[in-house]
């Protein structure tokens, strides 16, 4: 029952999680503390963050993190599955609709107006994260320094190379 | 011809390696799929990124699901999809049964604050470089600062943001174009 339950409330989450990481946790501090209080608010301040601490999307660690919590590997499982599933459907019947109705010229002209709100949705992620995550004037260096480094011209450094030097020089800078 | 598994081994690595949550996913994938491996084009990711925001979910999640089909079809969407998700899932497992106590000590803390200082300057990258061929109007730049207005209220769905900045940029571009406005719709 708990399983059915679990799904039920992470396939709401994943059909109602629009913009990211941060709303999907907005969803499951509703649905999950509030209505179910399957975790209490410090259990879900716990995860947040481990899910930011883990690699990969926030929304599918939380998903993951909170069904183990819930009811074990089988809960985990469960909730990662509901979480994606609605991703799933909706990816394909927008392909499916995109390829029947290519040939008109509003689907065309559409697609561009959806684009200056996306710049505007990522660019309020990036804010957001900023905010959170640039906290001190080591911080502003980190970042600057990183975007420097992958504006170099002809020179493609690994991001992931950047992200594990950046973890190194804050263990020397917050570590100790 | 990309393998089904060259698709799966680049979104799972990516995935097991890439702290910072979706958008930092989406800007190391971006320089494997158009800067290392030449898989996708830049209209074709900006196209398919635009798509993933639009649909709810996790961005990265739907972004695997799009651009997996364009490079292999159905076969190449799952491999792409369980590519992203299989490292969190098991990551994630794994600390809940063995690694708890390792976050909590300073060292990790600190590790991470700088790894998240580093992923702001890598967001800001990829948002600025992804965004220069998006916006090519001085209408667009505005359009976007609103949207990102709007979507960083607190407690306002980012979604109002889309659809409203989105509806008024298509009445815009519909009236640019009175011809093509008037003959096509349906």
């Amino acid at each position: 029952m708990t399983l059915l339950n679990l799904l039920i409330s992470f396939l709401i989450i994943g059909a109602g999680a629009f913009g990211g990481g941060y709303s999907t946790i907005t969803m499951i501090e509703h649905e999950i503390v509030t209505v179910h209080g399957w975790i209490t608010s410090a259990e879900l301040s716990d995860l947040i963050a481990i899910a930011q601490m883990t690699p990969g999307p926030i929304g599918v660690n939380a998903a993951t993190y909170t069904g183990y919590h819930v009811a074990g590997f089988g809960g985990a499982a469960v909730a990662t599955f509901g979480f994606t599933l609605p991703s799933i459907i909706f990816c394909f019947t927008l392909i499916r609709l995109f390829s029947r109705f290519s040939s008109l010229p509003w689907i065309a002209v559409l697609k561009k107006s959806v684009q200056p709100a996306v710049v505007g949705l990522i660019l309020a992620a990036v804010l957001t994260y900023g905010r959170a995550s640039i906290t001190d004037l080591y911080a502003v260096i980190l970042a600057a320094a990183t975007f420097t480094a992958l504006s170099i011209p002809n020179k493609k450094i690994h991001p992931v190379l950047l992200i594990l030097c950046g973890g190194i020089a804050g263990i020397f800078i917050y570590g100790f | 011809m990309i393998t089904i598994s060259q698709i799966f081994i680049t979104y799972f690595r990516v995935g097991a390696l890439t702290l910072g949550g979706g958008l930092a996913m989406i800007s190391v994938l971006r320089h494997e799929l158009i800067a290392k491996r030449g898989w996708i084009g830049e209209d074709d990711f900006s196209h398919e990124l635009a798509m993933a925001t639009t649909l709810p979910g996790a961005m990265v999640v739907n972004f695997s699901l799009f651009s997996g089909y364009r490079l292999r079809g159905v076969p190449g969407a799952a491999a792409a999809f369980l590519g992203a998700v299989l490292p969190s899932f098991i990551s994630i497992v794994l600390i809940a049964i063995f690694l708890f106590p390792f976050f909590t000590r300073p060292l990790a803390a600190a590790f991470l604050r700088g790894a998240s200082a580093t992923v702001a300057g890598l967001l800001a990258h990829t948002a600025f470089t992804m965004c220069k061929p998006m916006i090519t109007r001085a209408s667009h730049i505005t359009a976007a600062i609103i949207a990102a207005l709007i979507a960083m209220i607190p407690n306002v769905n980012p979604i109002f943001a889309l659809i409203l900045v989105s509806a008024a940029v298509y009445r815009m571009s519909a009236n640019q174009n009175p011809a093509r406005g008037r003959n096509d719709k349906p």
